[in-house]
């Protein structure tokens, strides 16, 4: 009986533990979308529910899990980071994701990126490099039940044509080069968002679109960084 | 003359400890940690002045027994510190520093480590000052010039031995050298054992030290099929080749080619991109439809200079757009070797020479030089923001100019960055060079953009109206843009207007750049502030907060770094130096004006060194061997210095001698250059035989400093030996970054001018000591 007891008292204190736990990153992950993400102008309202829905903390590695809501990228190993939740939010924002469209995602990294876009598009294709965070990612992925991701291990500079032509192309990682296959694996009007600037401070963003055929480029920085031209004088 | 043989033997071991820490962490970190082991050597060297200082009648009455101990203990601690920072608990990131506390912890541990061997050769060599003091001019020779071996040394063994066991072996050497003070069997035995056990850690060590996750060749080698082909140890670092099938850089190649990019071999330098091996493409149009074609469609028969291109696609790109003669300059002898060994076009030639040294020997004149891509070698975090890079300056670009033929073209290219800073500074480099060699601006630049990459085209005898057609019509097949002139329809587009509304108030700007309100430092560097990669400007620190929040030390890490070096150390020294003699002051007074004394020369010393060494640069091209040539030069002629002023009466003449050092400081500062425009086409050994000449009177009369301010103290002051020794010691350790920040903020002659007034600052100083006496 005695035991029982234990049992009993252990269990609830673990199940109130975690149940209070997820609810402390539940406010903060809401708290993030309000000053970090609506904040900073982000208006589109699938946007907003997929970075309130997924919880970020699971995608940092465990020692970075208090600071998995701070406006900052972590590192994740590998010498790779999980980007800025607010980055991450610009890019999905530019991507214009609607709920049929496929999306490939080169760089895995630790999932988070996939399962954003997860929550809103038909399909996401996510294709890592290095074997261990691919391996690491897809696990998750799993576990949290995004059954329309699919991911492998192999060189983005292909592209994933058999599952192609995908309307969005996320490139998580600074790029010098965009790999013609994935400029071929655009679709017509798709739009495809890269990062410029280093891994820990993500300065600027490109969007490659191709319309009747022709590749088009436009580089956006992201709104928190007012353009200097306002305070030259003139 | 066996305590003599030790002093040069564990001097010589201290220097090309601290040397080789450099190349190590250069290596592991970035070359900015060079600024760091040169502090925690000075700490070291302070801190057993504070020990000896405290301890003074323990440390003499003992001096037999524990001269060996301070050189086992110095020797064991040199073989062991590269095995212990290598070890992942306490090897740190640097990129981590600013964001994991843990990271800035191990750092700090690192910087304790290696701080041990400095202390104990420290003590061993201060306690022979301390012992022998009325001997000190003759041991300080001795000191200065086993220093000025142990550069030499460092320099000659870098080319064979990899970074760990180059700082584990002075370890040996200095072991070695307590086998001299060894008096009985059990000297002896103790000696062979710490030898033993120094040489098994010299072969547990791995080949290569751990490097940054951050770093490219970290993350090159995650890629599965990625293997290193070869490794090889040069004098600028360690040279690695990796293959892979993932690898296929394909720099300025246009949006609109589909085609196969090649695969390339990349080699790294000290972990960082260096070169690419490009394979050839069969296709034609991968090279036609690249931004660097651009200048090929103004110019037949063309002669080219690449100066130190970062890819073999350059030199195809060339040769397949019809150059009738290429000649490829790269300063890395191993590079040069590898980029031949894939070259198999007999109208590709390779120099082996620094392009700045190349471009002022050579007699040839050509219709193109091309310069490195910016941002290649610099990173995109402004890693390289304390590297001297002579190439970019006005009296680089101006000196490139001159060997153009009448219709020549200068090529220069950066990435487009965000906020523009790179690009900016390359515009106000081309301005600025223009407009000293009186040349118009209009007509004479043409600029185009791809997505990423910017490349301007330098004609100083002007474009043509034809030629701005031509490339108008370039860019639209290829998916690029007029830049200088704008283009109206641009494909790329620019959704911030502050790169093309700041190029054009530098273009037509009549005042000087400074003089622009722009929150990054775009003005030109020149030979004087070579700082090509610095952009930070202290005052505007506030602004990058609310611009950039915590993300400030990632866009300009390297100079970000130096200010961390000099906190941490400057915290450091106030810990181990100032801190305990402020206490120990308590119960002996010590002298203001011994301590002023030591502290000019401290901060003199250093901020003279790192001048001289910047200069050399300029006139020998290679950084490495300049540097060992004026630090063991400058030790060697200091040695002689100190020698001859054991002779020399110091109450007399240490006035006359500061005076000297300072009216040549300002010689040096004003004729330095002047004096080299004589040596300019001679050989590399007159340069060398040129600077040596100079330098010496300087150098010479800065020996005689400080042991003359010793031997004053030592016949009264006995105790102010010490304190003399930690003073000079602690500010050294601060002057190390401090000279770095006053060369980036002002420039070297700035430097040169700050040192010549702490010399003669010292005179009156020194007149109150000896009138204390």
């Amino acid at each position: 009986m005695r035991g029982i007891i234990i049992i009993a008292t252990l269990s609830f204190c673990y199940l109130f533990g975690f149940s209070q736990k997820d609810d402390d990153f539940l406010i903060q992950r809401l708290s993030m979308v309000r000053n970090q993400i609506s904040g900073r102008g982000i208006t589109n309202s699938h946007v907003l529910e997929a970075m309130r829905t997924v919880p970020r903390h699971m995608f940092v590695p465990p020692n970075y899990v208090d600071f998995a809501y701070d406006d900052r990228p972590l590192s994740i190993g590998y010498g790779q980071t999980i980007s800025q939740p607010f980055i991450v939010a610009y890019m999905t924002d530019l991507a214009k994701p609607k709920k049929e469209m496929l999306a490939l995602e080169i760089g895995t990294g630790s999932g988070y990126q996939a399962s954003i876009l997860a929550q809103i598009v038909d399909s996401v294709f996510t294709i890592e490099i290095v074997p261990e965070l691919g391996r690491s990612a897809k696990k998750l992925i799993t576990k949290l039940g995004y059954n329309n991701i699919q991911a492998k291990i192999a060189d983005g500079y292909f592209g994933w044509e058999s599952k192609g032509p995908f309307d969005i192309i996320i490139v998580t990682a600074a790029a010098e080069t965009i790999p013609p296959p994935l400029i071929e694996q655009l679709k017509e009007g798709g739009r495809m968002i890269i990062p410029v600037g280093s891994q820990f401070m993500v300065q600027q963003l490109m969007m490659v679109e191709k319309k009747n055929g022709k590749v088009k480029t436009r580089s956006l920085i992201p709104v928190r960084f007012v353009p200097f031209t306002r305070s030259a004088k003139p | 003359m066996r305590d003599k043989i030790s002093i040069f033997l564990i001097s010589a071991s201290l220097i090309g400890f601290q040397l080789a820490i450099i190349n190590l962490l250069s290596y592991s970190q970035w070359h900015h940690f060079a600024f760091l082991a040169v502090s925690i050597a000075m700490l070291g060297f302070g801190s057993s002045g504070v020990l000896l200082a405290v301890k003074t009648e323990f440390f003499v009455r003992n001096s037999k027994q524990l001269i060996l101990w301070l050189f086992l203990l110095c020797g064991i601690s040199t073989s062991i510190s590269p095995l212990l920072i290598n070890t992942s608990l306490i090897h740190f990131d640097t990129f981590l520093i600013f964001s994991d506390s843990t990271h800035l912890l191990k750092f700090i541990a690192n910087c304790l480590i290696l701080f041990f061997p400095f202390l104990f050769g420290a003590l061993a060599i201060g306690l022979y000052f301390t012992v022998y003091s009325s001997k000190i001019p003759l041991l300080y020779a001795w000191n200065l010039s086993g220093s000025a071996l142990g550069g030499i040394l460092l320099v000659v063994l870098s080319s064979w031995i990899f970074p760990l066991q180059l700082a584990s072996i002075f370890g040996i050497f200095c072991i070695a050298a307590g086998f001299l003070v060894c008096n009985s069997r059990i000297d002896y035995a103790k000696a062979t054992t710490f030898l033993s056990i120094s040489i098994l850690i010299l072969f547990y060590l791995p080949q290569l030290p751990r490097t940054s996750q951050y770093k490219p060749i970290a993350r090159t080698l995650l890629i599965p099929d990625s293997k290193i082909t070869r490794i090889i140890p040069t004098r600028q670092g360690v040279i690695e080749v990796v293959k892979s099938q993932s690898l296929r850089p394909a720099q300025g190649v246009s949006l609109n080619y589909f085609g196969e990019i090649p695969t390339s071999d990349v080699v790294f330098l000290n972990g960082d991109h260096y070169f690419v091996l490009q394979k050839k493409s069969t296709d034609s149009s991968f090279y036609s439809s690249n931004i660097y074609a651009l200048p090929y469609k103004f110019l037949s028969n063309t002669k080219v200079l690449l100066l130190q291109p970062n890819s073999t696609s350059l030199f195809e790109n060339a040769d397949k757009n019809c150059a009738n003669e290429v000649t490829v300059v790269e300063p890395n002898s191993v590079a040069a070797s590898l980029i031949q060994t894939s070259n198999e076009n007999p109208e590709i030639k390779i120099e082996r020479s620094y392009p700045r040294e190349f471009i002022a020997k050579t007699g040839e004149k050509w219709n193109i030089i091309q310069f490195p891509t910016i941002g290649t070698f610099g990173g995109s975090s402004g890693i390289s923001a304390i590297s001297e890079e002579y190439l970019f300056t006005v009296n680089g670009l101006a000196a490139a100019m001159e060997k153009l033929t009448c219709e020549g073209i200068i090529i220069l290219s950066t990435y487009i960055d965000s906020p523009p800073r790179f690009s900016l500074k390359i515009i106000s480099l081309v301005s600025e060079t223009l407009k000293g060699k009186n040349v118009k601006i209009e007509q004479t630049i043409l600029a185009v953009r791809s997505w990423n990459l910017m490349l301007i085209l330098v004609k100083p005898s002007g474009f043509k109206e034809t030629d701005f057609k031509v490339a108008d019509s370039f860019c639209s097949k290829n998916g690029f843009d007029l830049f200088i002139p704008n283009a109206k329809n641009p494909t790329n587009i620019l959704t911030d207007s502050t790169l093309t509304f700041f190029t054009e108030r530098i273009l037509k700007s009549e005042n000087k750049i400074s003089e622009i309100d722009y929150p990054f430092n775009i003005e030109a560097p020149t030979d004087n502030k070579p700082f090509f990669s610095q952009f930070l400007k202290v005052s505007r620190f506030r602004e990058y907060k609310n611009w950039l929040g915590t993300g400030i030390p990632f866009l300009e890490l390297g100079y970000i770094i130096v200010w961390v070096s000099l906190i941490i150390c400057s915290a450091l020294a106030v810990l181990a130096i100032l801190f305990p003699m402020i206490i120990w002051r308590r119960g002996y007074k010590s002298s203001f004006s011994v301590s002023l004394y030591f502290a000019f020369l401290g901060i003199g010393y250093m901020l003279i060194e790192i001048s001289l060494i910047q200069k050399s640069i300029l006139i020998l091209g290679n950084p490495v061997f300049a540097s060992a040539l004026i630090i063991s030069s400058m030790l060697c002629f200091s040695a002689i210095g100190s020698y001859v002023s054991q002779k020399i009466n110091p109450t007399k003449y240490i006035a006359y001698a500061l005076g000297i050092i300072a009216l040549l400081v300002s010689v040096v500062s004003i004729f330095f250059m002047m004096w080299f425009d004589i040596f300019e086409s001679l050989s590399r050994s007159s340069k060398i035989f040129g600077i040596l000449l100079f330098i010496f009177p300087l150098t010479f009369f800065m020996g005689m400093a400080f042991p003359l301010g010793m031997k004053i103290i030592s016949e009264k002051f006995h105790r102010q030996i010490p304190v003399a020794w930690g003073v000079n010691g602690f500010f050294s350790v601060l002057a190390a970054p401090l000279a770095t920040i006053i060369s980036v903020e002002w420039g070297f002659s700035t430097a040169l001018f700050i040192s010549a007034l702490l010399y003669l600052f010292c005179i009156p100083v020194v007149m109150v000591m000896v009138k204390r006496m």
